[in-house]
């Protein structure tokens, strides 16, 4: 019944409004008070500032009753559910239909599956985009280009293994800090989504050249504490899955607006900015994954071999 | 605050020796991070999430002696001009208030770490245990009620 | 949820006046909060852990080490030895030398308290024998220390940037350069006037005759240090939080190889000091992020910057308030506490009015300056009269008059922004 609804449900996000990310969380809040007409009222949380803005808290924080909802990132969540490490599976996925492929298939059904376990309801996918590549020293176009350059990562161990089997020198840094070592020249290059590389004016801070190499992807979840989803009438529940299921769908719409298919604005906006923005061929790809390979293989073994065979053939039959 | 010792000073108790160690280690980790850096083009991509874990510890550590000293940080204007025995009220309600609030750090905490246990949880830099880290809170509240409760307690008078 | 709100602050405020540590006051009414509305306990270890768990705030033990180590080294009583000399001896020139060389050590130091405790051990006893009342010297000393929260690096800048990330460390450190170099000449002037007036100090025979060239020769090393730091930041040698760990090190060898005036023994004492400080104020970081999670999840700050906003006063007027807002505050709380108090109401007025986040931590900091040695609560006077042995109390007299000028130089730089924002500006920040 009502009474045991809350008055303000939190959901939490990363990235604020000014993202395709917060962007989407604001549409499945105010979607949720639409088709609900008002009976759930959902108040977004951008920065995750509910765990003090530590991101890898928020997965706990929401299995724990903290936070109700959230709209969180694979890699944020893979030090809980180590599956998730499987988008961050260096040069797996070559391209959006790749992406698509696991989401909306039998991987992505799999993977919500390990999720319920976990006392949320994963309700749908969104997107945070293809991480890329950008330095201030020259263009990375081979793996050899990226000998020696200085990469701030975010401090997962498997990015921090795929950069040194490149040959970079990854540098775990916070976000803080980041900007204004890009800015001095203490680390030369990062790697983010592209709505990052542009929200951020990382151009202002010498990161001259952008390698558009895709070699990791971070997809969103949309879900809701356990608790806080058996709390709710059935027609409620339905409506909040339905709101997920179309805010998700628009959200991937806006995180390729102007940078996937014939829609390229944003990276012709990057490029008159005096960025190099290198396009890499599948060619090109294929010597970094080669680079790559062991990596792929001893993480693969964490996530579970079977689960990265079922994604290597939904991505091969896409 | 006049009656009391000022922030720092203090002698050689093994919470204060013990939280200067990893002042000290913090230090050493930085200094370490930042010559290798620069002189061999090299980095240890982990060592912030070491730091970050001692300074936590370091934060409750170091706060045990000031606790049993009355050394944090307080407003005592209003305390200092009450009647003898409204300070003693006054001073009843904050060590009560400073036993009920690490109680609840204390339980909570622990099942912070139990959950992160139970659930295998990783750290993020370096994918340790992450109980490791968290354990810390819970102990280190458990060791500041030991040490208040022990001084109220056995309190003499200065 | 009003009455919650209610409960927050209502039982924060009690504990507080109680004389409960503050950190204390701050966690419990939060977790009290937490607990009673059902907002999800586990909050309350969480909002703990990651509230101290932050790289930036690596740097606040480091620059407070970095400061206790410059006083043990040595450093500081050759700073004032050369000063001195350059200055010369006339009433009121040892007043004006603690100036100088807390804002020197302000450029080392990040801690108000750390670095009127370096100059006070140095100078107070030279002060009284010139004949300065030690209450006195303990406001003026109290005072010029204050400029080390302005005077990069700041532990005080580190934390406003933490709590507002749209303002960088290192375009606040530019920003807070010259609004400090202000603020510790503003304090020149009453300080000469009322030693002239009352005849304090004056020319000195008893103090021993030293070469201008050799007393610089044995201050370069004081002097070269925030060049060392500001410099080396500048140049993409290290971040900022690295930056204090420079700091240290130079700190060290200055005192172990070049003055040779520490023992294994000092440095024992000197990291268990700055250990303990920076616990205490990282503790009340950690706790009061329980009580800005209850206030931040019940809406109490926004509702209470909302009806702020909806006065429809000009901004003039809204920042006035807030100044004095600040200087309240200041007067019974330290910057530390007043920032993770406070800022979650403020934040949503700087967005509201458009002012420049940069300029308002930079405004706000002054005024936090100006409380730390503004009684009853100052945390800078409480380490001076302390080293001077005289009670609070006494230090009001000279001390109304230091916070005067100070107000005089914020006023300056409220009304003329590029004051702050000229150099992060022409720096690219
Ligand atoms: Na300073
Ligand atoms: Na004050």
């Amino acid at each position: 019944s009502a009474a045991n609804y809350k008055s303000e449900y939190k959901l939490s996000t990363v990235l604020g409004d000014a993202f395709p990310w917060g962007q989407g969380g604001q549409r499945w809040a105010d979607l949720i008070a639409e088709k609900t007409e008002g009976r759930i009222n959902v108040k977004m949380y951008p920065g995750t500032s509910l765990v003090g803005g530590d991101q890898t808290k928020e997965f706990t924080a929401l299995r724990q009753g903290m936070i109700d909802m959230a709209v969180g990132s694979t890699i944020n969540w893979s030090p809980q559910v180590r599956e998730l490490n499987l988008f961050a599976l260096p040069f797996l996925m070559p391209d959006y239909k790749a992406i698509d492929a696991l989401t909306q298939g039998e991987v992505g059904k799999d993977l919500f599956d390990i999720l319920a376990q976990r006392d949320v309801v994963p309700l749908a996918w969104g997107e945070n985009g293809f991480r890329q590549l950008s330095n201030s020293k020259r263009e990375v176009r081979t793996p050899e280009d990226l000998k020696g350059l200085k990469v701030r990562v975010v401090g997962s161990p498997l990015f921090i293994d795929t950069m040194t089997a490149l040959g970079a020198n990854p540098v775990q840094m916070s976000w803080a800090d980041a900007q204004p070592a890009m800015a001095t020249g203490a680390v030369d290059g990062q790697e983010n989504p592209l709505s990052i590389f542009i929200a951020a004016k990382l151009n202002t801070v010498s990161q001259n050249y952008l390698t558009l190499w895709d070699y990791v992807a971070d997809p969103l979840i949309f879900v809701v504490n356990k608790r806080v989803w058996d709390s709710w009438s059935e027609e409620d529940r339905q409506a909040v899955r339905e709101a997920a299921e179309q805010a998700a769908a628009e959200q991937i719409q806006l995180a390729r607006q102007g940078i996937a298919g014939e829609d390229t604005a944003a990276l012709q906006q990057i490029s008159s900015q005096g960025v190099t923005v290198t396009q890499l061929s599948i060619e090109e790809k294929e010597a970094f994954q080669k680079a790559t390979q062991e990596v792929f293989a001893k993480w693969s073994k964490t996530i579970g071999e079977d689960l990265v065979k079922k994604a290597q053939d939904s991505i091969a039959n896409r | 605050m006049s009656e009391h010792d000022p922030v720092g000073r203090g002698g050689w108790e093994p919470e204060r020796a013990l939280a200067a160690l990893i002042l000290a280690a913090v230090c050493a980790i930085s200094l370490v991070n930042v010559v290798v850096r620069y002189f061999t083009n090299y980095s240890f991509a982990a060592t912030e999430e070491v730091s970050v874990a001692l300074l936590v510890i370091l934060a409750l550590l170091g706060s045990v002696v000031p606790f049993v000293r009355r050394r944090h940080i307080a407003i005592t204007v209003l305390r200092d001009r009450l009647p003898p025995l409204g300070r003693h009220l006054a001073d009843a309600v904050a060590v009560l208030a400073t036993l009920a609030m690490f109680s609840l750090v204390l339980w909570l905490g622990v099942r912070m770490a139990w959950d992160d246990y139970r659930f295998e949880v990783t750290s993020a830099s370096l994918g340790l245990p992450q109980w490791i880290y968290t354990i810390a809170l819970p102990v280190l509240a458990g060791l500041i009620l030991l040490r208040v409760l022990v001084s109220v307690l056995w309190r003499r008078k200065p | 949820m009003t009455t919650a709100a209610i409960v927050l602050l209502g039982l924060f405020a009690l504990l507080m006046l109680l004389g409960t540590p503050l950190g204390v006051a701050l966690g419990l009414a939060g977790a009290a909060v937490i607990l009673m509305q059902d907002l999800g306990e586990m909050a309350i270890p969480t909002s703990l852990y990651t509230g101290i768990a932050k790289y930036p705030l690596l740097a606040i033990p480091l620059f407070i080490l970095a400061g206790t180590i410059f006083e043990r080294a040595g450093v500081a009583a050759r700073l004032v030895r050369f000063v001195s000399i350059l200055i010369g001896s006339w009433r009121g020139s040892l007043g004006v030398v603690a100036v100088l060389v807390a804002m020197v050590m302000g450029g080392i130091s990040g801690s108000g308290p750390a670095d009127a405790a370096a100059v006070a051990t140095v100078m107070l006893p030279a002060m009284t024998r010139a004949g300065y009342p030690p209450a006195f010297s303990a406001s003026i000393i109290a005072a010029a220390g204050a400029t080390a929260i302005l005077i990069p690096p700041s532990v005080a800048f580190i934390i406003y940037s933490v709590l507002v990330p749209q303002a960088t460390v290192p375009a606040l450190f530019a920003a807070g350069l010259f609004p400090g170099i202000l603020a510790g000449l503003a304090l020149i002037l009453p300080i000469v006037f009322i030693a002239r007036r009352y005849g304090f100090g004056g020319r000195r025979e008893d103090e021993e005759k030293i070469g201008v060239l050799r007393a610089a020769r044995e201050a370069i090393w004081g002097l070269l240090a925030p060049v060392i730091i500001l410099g080396g930041m500048r140049a993409g040698l290290f971040t900022p939080t690295e930056a204090a760990v420079a700091a240290v090190t130079y700190g060290l060898l200055v005192g172990l190889f070049i003055h040779r005036s520490l023992t294994l023994r000092d440095l024992g004492n000197v990291f268990m000091e700055a250990a303990e400080m920076s616990a205490v104020v990282l503790l009340i970081i950690g706790l009061a992020s329980i009580f800005a999670w209850a206030g931040s999840t019940l809406g109490a700050f926004d509702v209470l910057a909302q009806s702020i906003v909806s006065l429809e006063a000009p901004p003039w007027m809204v920042l006035i308030l807030i100044n004095l807002l600040l200087m309240g505050a200041g007067m019974f709380l330290d910057a530390v506490s007043i920032y993770l108090i406070l800022l979650p109401l403020l934040m949503p007025l700087v967005t509201a009015y458009q002012w420049d986040p940069v300029w308002f931590g930079v405004v706000m900091t002054m005024n936090l300056a100006v409380g730390q040695f503004t009684p009853p609560l100052a945390v800078n006077l409480m380490v001076t009269c302390a080293v001077a042995g005289v009670p609070i109390e006494k230090t009001v007299r000279w001390v109304i008059w230091l916070v005067l000028a100070m107000l005089s130089a914020l006023v300056l730089v409220a009304i003329f922004p590029s004051i702050a924002l000229w150099l992060p500006r022409s720096l690219g920040y």
